[in-house]
C-alpha cells in the first residue's frame, strides 16, 4: 500500500466521503425503526467522525488509529451504563418491528435509552474504513461490507426501507466504485478524480430516483414472471415483507392503523396460511378497530370494553341458533397473534380468548386449529341487549372536524333519504376508481376526506375507512375490519397469501350483530390467471394444491346484506387498467438517449470512413481521384486553406478527360490529403473531435 | 477488460437476482443503476480518454552496456487518467530481433522501459496499439500513435587481443614532395643538376661551402585498408565492430586516412567507407549499426587487395592477421 503524502483535496474527500457514509447508516437505522434519535448529534458525530478518521489517515502509523479506538472504547466503559440502555432499546425497536413480521423473532431489549449513544458509536468505524479507502488505496468493498449489515438490516422490511439515506449510501459507494482504479495506484488523483465525479453521480442518482419514484413505484409484471419462473426452479421465499397488509400486524400492537403510511401497494407473494372450509368462504375475519382520529384506526380502548358484560359473546352473534354447524381448518406458516375466523362462529374456541371487540387472541400460539361456524345465522333476540347500547355508544365516533364535512357529503350525494348501509356502500364503492398505486395521503390532509373529495382513487382501505365515516355520520354504528378475502371452492385447501389482505366494513343491526360488507368496486377484484396460479403453487407445500382464485359466491346466509360477490384478491398488478399496462414505459429511452447518439455517430463514422478508403485503395483511377479530390474539399473547408490548382487541374483531368491518371498522379492526390490531415490533427482536441466525428472524418 | 467485464456482469446478474427476490424499489433501483453504469462510465470518462496522449523518448545513442532508458509519458490534461494499455516494440535493425513489452499505466507521468543494451545495434522503439480504458476498465478507444524512436548503442572500442603491425604509422615518414612547393616539412641535400634554384639553401651553402637545397617533403601516404565481416552473431558483431572502432581510431589519431571494407550483406558487394577523422568513422559505425545482417555474407578474408599497402582483416575475438 504506497500511501501518498495527504494534500487537502484528498483530505476534504475523504472527510466529505466518511462522513456521508456515517450519516447514511446511522440516519437508515434511526428513520427505519423509528429510533427517534437527535439527527444533530448524529450529523455532528457523522462529521467529527469523518475529520478524525482522515485526519488519523495523515500519518503513515496505524498505532495513531489504534490508540484512538482506545479511546473511544474507553469512553464506551465509562459511559457503560448509557451506551448498554442506548444498545438494549435499539435492539428492543428493532426486534418489535421484526417481530411484527416474523413471529419467529423474540422481541429483545428494554425500551428507554438514546439511541443516539450507539448510534454514534457506529459511526466512527465506519467512517474510519471510508476515509482509509479513500487515503490509503483501499477497494470499495472494505466499505460495502462494513455498511452491508446495516443495510440488510434496513432492507429486509420494505416498507420502512429510508429511501433517501438508502439512495446517499449507494451514491458513495457508485463513486468510490468509479474512482477505484485511479485511486488503487495514487489516492491523490483518486481524490482529485473523486471531486469530479462528484456532480455527475448526484446527477445520474437523483435522475434515476426522479424517472422512477420511490412513491410511485408499482412492480412490473415481467419482475414477478421473472421470479415464478426463478421459484420454479429454487423455492426461496421473497426477500423482505412489509409490515402493511398482514392480517392484523399492522405495527406491532395489532390495534392500529397509520393510514398517513398508506401508499401504492406491493406485491410480495408471501404465504401466510392454508385453510380448508366445509362452506365456500368470501372473508376470514381478523382484527376489527372503531376509533379513527388522526388518520389512524385503533380498538375501542381496553378499559371500555373489559369493563362491560355481555349476555353473549358478541362475536358469537351471527352465528347464534344456526343449524348447520360448519368447519374450518387454518393452517399457518408461523404463529400469529390472531384467530382467522370465518363469520357467524358458533363458540370461542378454548385456546382463542377475545380482546377488546376487536379479534380473537391465539392464545396458545397454534399454528393450526379448527373453529366452527353457523352458515344460516339465527336471531340473537334480546341477548345483544346490552351489547347494543354498547355499540351506539362507541361505534360511532367520527372526529369533530369530519362531521360537517361528511354530513355536507351525504346531503350533496342523497345518501340520507337512502339510510341503509348497502346504499351508502354502493354509493362509495361507484365513487371512487379502484388503484393499488394510489400514493399515500399528503401531510395535513385527511385520509377519509381526501379520498371522498379529491383523489377519489385508491384500494380497500380507502373504500373501507370511507364507508365507515359515512355510515356512523348517518347514525349507522360502523367499523373497520381486516382480514383476508378468500376464494376457493369448499372442502379444498386454499393458500392465502399477503396479497390476499383485505380490509372491509361491518356494520352493526340490533338484534342481528355485525353485518360485513364490502364496499370496494367490483371490477377490483381480479380473476386468478393461470400465471398467478402457477405463482401460488410455487410457493405453497407440496400437497397443498392452491385452486384458483375465483369471484366468490355471494354469501349464503339469506339475512346477510349482499356483499360484492368477488372476492378481492391483493394480487391486483392484474386489476391495473390494462391500457396502462400496455403502454410502453419510455423513460428508458430517456437514459439510452445520449449513449445510442454517440454510437450511431461513432458507427457512421467507421462505414463512411470504410468505405471511402476502400473507394481511394481500389477500382478506376479516375474515379479513386475523384473520390480523393471530394476528400481533399471536404480537408479544404476544414482547416480554411484553399486547394493547390495542380490537385484541381487533376480532378478536372480525372473527371472530363478520356485519360486514365497515373498512379503518380494519384499520389500526389494522396499526399496532400495525408497533408492536410496531418495539419488537422494538430488542432485542440475539441476540434479535432468535431472534425473526425462531424465534419470531415479522417 | 475481460476481467471488468466478468466482474460486471456477475454484479449485473447479482442484482437481476435481488430484483426478483426483493419487491421493494430499490432493487429496482440498483437495477437500473447496473444496467446504466457501463456507459455512465463511458460518458464520464470520454473526456480523459480523448486528450490522452503517449509520448516517447529515448537517447539517440549510447555506448554498448551503458544503462538506457525508453521515457513513456502519458499525459491526458488536468482530469486523472485512466488504465492505459499499450504495447513497446524494440526492434534491432542489425538482427530483426523485435522484443515486445507490455505495459500497463495507471496514471499521468513518466515511466522509464530499459532499454538492452548489451549488444550494439539500432534500435527503433515504437508504441503499438495504445489503448487508454473508461474508469470502469470495460470500455477502450485507441490512443494516437507517438513518433517511433530510434536508439544507437555504438560499440565500445577494444583493442585486438594480438595487434597488428603498426610501427609504420608510429613514425611519419616522408618522401619529397614531387614539384616542390610549400611544405611544413623539409629536407635538406645537397644540390643536383635540375633542382630549381630557388630551393637553394643560400645561407647553409655559404656556410657549409657546398650547394645545399631545401626540399619539401610529404608524408607517405599509401593505401591504408581496414576489412572486416559484417556478419555472425551478436557477439560476433560486437567484437568485430568493437575493434574495428579501436583501430580506426588509432590510424585516426596517428593521422593515417585509411578505407574500411566490408561486404554489405543485402547484396554482398563490396562497400567501403574513408576514413580520415573520429566523425566520419562515427558516421560509419552509425551506418553499419543499421545494416540488416545475412547469415550467409560471404567473408572478406581470403580477398587480396594487392593495391594496400597496408592491410588489416578484422576478426572477431581472434588474432587480427595483418
Amino acid at each position: 500500500m504506497r500511501q501518498e503524502k495527504m494534500t487537502l483535496s484528498l483530505f476534504l474527500m475523504g472527510t466529505l466521503l466518511a462522513g456521508l457514509v456515517a450519516l447514511a447508516a446511522q440516519m437508515c437505522l434511526n428513520e427505519a425503526f423509528s429510533l427517534g434519535a437527535d439527527p444533530r448529534l448524529l450529523i455532528t458525530a457523522a462529521v467529527a467522525g469523518g475529520l478524525g478518521a482522515t485526519a488519523l489517515m495523515c500519518t503513515r502509523r496505524m498505532w495513531p488509529s489504534l490508540a484512538a479506538a482506545a479511546g473511544v472504547a474507553a469512553v464506551a466503559l465509562w459511559q457503560a451504563g448509557t451506551v448498554a440502555s442506548s444498545f438494549l432499546g435499539i435492539l428492543r425497536a428493532v426486534s418489535e418491528l421484526f417481530a411484527a413480521c416474523y413471529s419467529f423473532v423474540p422481541v429483545l431489549g428494554t425500551a428507554g435509552g438514546n439511541p443516539a449513544w450507539v448510534l454514534m458509536l457506529l459511526a466512527l468505524p465506519l467512517a474510519w474504513v471510508t476515509a482509509w479507502v479513500v487515503c490509503r488505496e483501499g477497494s470499495v468493498a472494505a466499505v460495502f461490507l462494513v455498511s452491508a449489515p446495516v443495510l440488510l438490516l434496513c432492507l429486509m422490511i420494505v416498507d420502512v426501507a429510508p429511501v433517501f439515506w438508502l439512495v446517499l449510501l449507494t451514491a458513495v459507494l457508485l463513486l468510490l466504485l468509479l474512482t477505484q482504479s485511479v485511486r488503487t495506484n495514487s489516492s491523490r488523483e483518486g481524490g482529485r478524480l473523486s471531486w469530479w465525479l462528484v456532480l455527475p453521480t448526484v446527477i445520474l442518482v437523483a435522475a434515476i430516483t426522479v424517472l422512477w419514484p420511490p412513491a410511485d413505484y408499482v412492480r412490473a409484471d415481467w419482475s414477478d414472471t421473472l421470479q415464478t419462473l426463478a421459484e420454479a426452479k429454487l423455492s426461496l421465499q421473497r426477500l423482505g415483507t412489509t409490515i402493511l397488509y398482514r392480517g392484523p400486524g399492522w405495527n406491532s400492537s395489532l390495534k392500529t392503523v397509520d393510514l398517513s403510511v398508506v401508499g401504492p401497494r406491493a406485491q410480495t407473494g408471501r404465504a401466510v396460511l392454508s385453510y380448508s372450509a366445509s362452506t365456500k368462504l368470501d372473508y376470514l375475519r381478523g382484527v376489527s378497530l372503531g376509533v379513527y382520529e388522526n388518520n389512524t384506526w385503533s380498538a375501542i380502548p381496553q378499559s371500555d370494553y373489559t369493563a362491560q358484560s355481555f349476555a353473549i359473546q358478541p362475536q358469537l352473534s351471527l352465528g347464534l341458533n344456526g343449524d348447520r354447524e360448519q368447519y374450518l381448518q387454518v393452517t399457518t406458516y408461523a404463529s400469529l397473534p390472531v384467530l382467522y375466523t370465518a363469520y357467524g362462529l358458533s363458540e370461542i374456541p378454548d385456546f382463542g380468548q377475545a380482546v377488546d371487540d376487536a379479534y380473537l387472541a391465539n392464545r396458545e400460539n397454534r399454528r393450526e386449529y379448527q373453529i366452527s361456524y353457523n352458515v344460516v345465522r339465527g336471531d340473537a333476540g334480546d341477548a345483544l341487549d346490552a351489547y347494543d347500547a354498547f355499540v351506539y355508544e362507541h361505534y360511532l365516533q367520527i372526529p369533530k372536524e369530519l362531521q360537517e364535512p361528511l354530513e355536507e357529503i351525504l346531503d350533496a350525494a342523497g345518501l340520507r333519504a337512502a339510510s341503509a348501509a348497502e346504499a351508502i356502500a354502493a354509493w362509495v364503492r361507484e365513487l371512487g376508481t379502484y388503484d393499488l398505486n394510489t400514493p399515500a395521503v399528503p401531510a395535513g390532509e385527511d385520509f377519509v376526506l381526501y379520498f371522498l373529495t379529491q383523489s377519489q382513487r385508491g384500494y380497500c382501505v380507502h373504500f373501507a375507512s370511507a364507508t365507515v365515516l359515512l355510515m356512523r355520520a348517518l347514525g349507522i354504528p360502523a367499523r373497520y375490519v381486516t382480514g383476508y378475502a378468500v376464494s376457493g371452492a369448499a372442502g379444498e385447501s386454499q393458500l392465502v397469501t399477503e396479497d390476499n389482505a383485505h380490509a372491509w366494513v361491518e356494520y352493526y343491526v340490533s338484534g342481528v350483530g355485525w353485518v360485513p360488507v364490502d364496499p370496494t368496486p367490483a371490477e377490483a377484484l381480479t380473476a386468478t390467471e393461470p400465471e398467478k396460479e402457477e405463482e401460488v403453487q410455487a410457493t405453497t407445500e407440496p400437497e397443498e394444491e392452491t385452486p384458483p382464485q375465483e369471484e366468490p359466491a355471494p354469501s349464503e346466509e339469506p339475512d346477510t346484506p349482499e356483499t360484492p360477490g368477488e372476492a378481492e384478491g391483493m394480487s391486483g398488478s392484474q386489476t391495473h387498467d390494462s391500457s396502462s399496462k400496455e403502454q410502453p414505459d419510455l423513460r428508458w429511452l430517456w437514459l439510452l438517449t445520449l449513449p445510442g447518439a454517440a454510437g450511431l455517430i461513432w458507427l457512421r463514422r467507421v462505414l463512411v470512413l470504410r468505405s471511402r478508403l476502400e473507394r481511394c485503395r481500389r477500382g478506376n483511377p479516375n474515379r479513386r481521384a475523384l473520390t480523393l479530390w471530394r476528400w481533399l474539399c471536404h480537408l479544404s473547408k476544414a482547416n480554411g486553406v484553399p486547394l493547390d490548382e495542380s490537385l484541381y487541374a487533376l480532378a478536372e483531368k480525372a473527371r472530363f478527360s478520356q485519360h486514365t491518371l497515373t498512379e503518380e498522379e494519384l499520389q500526389l492526390l494522396q499526399k496532400a490529403r495525408n497533408q492536410r490531415i496531418e495539419v488537422l490533427r494538430t488542432r485542440p482536441w475539441r476540434i479535432q473531435l468535431w472534425d473526425r466525428y462531424g465534419r470531415v472524418l479522417y | 477488460m475481460v476481467k471488468n467485464w466478468f466482474a460486471y456482469l456477475l454484479g449485473l446478474g447479482g442484482t437481476v437476482v435481488f430484483h426478483i427476490y426483493y419487491f421493494g424499489w430499490y432493487s429496482w433501483f440498483l437495477l437500473v443503476l447496473a444496467l446504466v453504469l457501463p456507459w455512465f462510465s463511458l460518458i464520464i470518462s470520454l473526456m480523459s480518454m480523448l486528450r490522452t496522449r503517449l509520448k516517447l523518448e529515448a537517447p539517440p545513442a549510447v555506448s554498448c552496456g551503458e544503462a538506457a532508458y525508453v521515457t513513456v509519458t502519458a499525459f491526458s490534461g488536468f482530469l486523472p487518467q485512466s488504465h492505459l494499455r499499450f504495447r513497446l516494440t524494440v526492434t534491432a535493425a542489425m538482427s530483426g530481433k523485435k522484443t515486445v513489452l507490455r505495459q500497463r499505466v495507471q496514471n499521468q507521468g513518466s515511466y522509464y522501459v530499459p532499454l538492452d543494451t548489451g549488444h550494439c545495434g539500432s534500435y527503433l522503439c515504437r508504441v503499438e496499439k495504445p489503448r487508454v480504458y473508461d474508469y470502469l476498465g470495460l470500455f477502450w478507444i485507441p490512443v494516437r500513435r507517438s513518433e517511433a524512436v530510434n536508439t544507437l548503442v555504438r560499440p565500445v572500442p577494444q583493442a585486438p587481443a594480438k595487434l597488428p603491425n603498426l610501427s609504420q604509422f608510429l613514425l611519419r615518414r616522408l618522401k619529397p614532395k614531387p614539384g616542390g612547393g610549400f611544405s611544413e616539412e623539409h629536407e635538406l641535400r645537397d644540390y643536383r643538376p635540375g633542382d630549381n634554384l630557388r630551393d637553394i639553401h643560400w645561407k647553409l651553402s655559404v656556410k657549409t661551402d657546398r650547394l645545399i637545397v631545401r626540399e619539401a617533403q610529404e608524408p607517405v601516404r599509401g593505401l591504408t585498408l581496414l576489412t572486416f565481416d559484417l556478419r555472425g552473431d551478436e557477439e560476433t558483431v560486437d567484437s568485430t565492430l568493437s575493434q574495428l572502432v579501436w583501430l580506426s581510431q588509432w590510424l585516426c589519431d596517428h593521422d593515417t586516412p585509411h578505407q574500411i571494407l566490408w561486404l554489405d550483406p543485402a547484396d554482398c558487394h563490396l562497400a567501403g567507407a574513408a576514413v580520415e577523422t573520429p566523425e566520419a568513422l562515427e558516421q560509419l559505425i552509425d551506418r553499419l549499426l543499421e545494416t540488416p545482417l545475412r547469415e550467409d555474407t560471404p567473408s572478406l578474408e581470403g580477398r587480396s587487395f594487392p593495391r594496400a599497402t597496408w592491410r588489416c582483416h578484422v576478426v572477431p575475438g581472434e588474432e587480427v592477421k595483418p
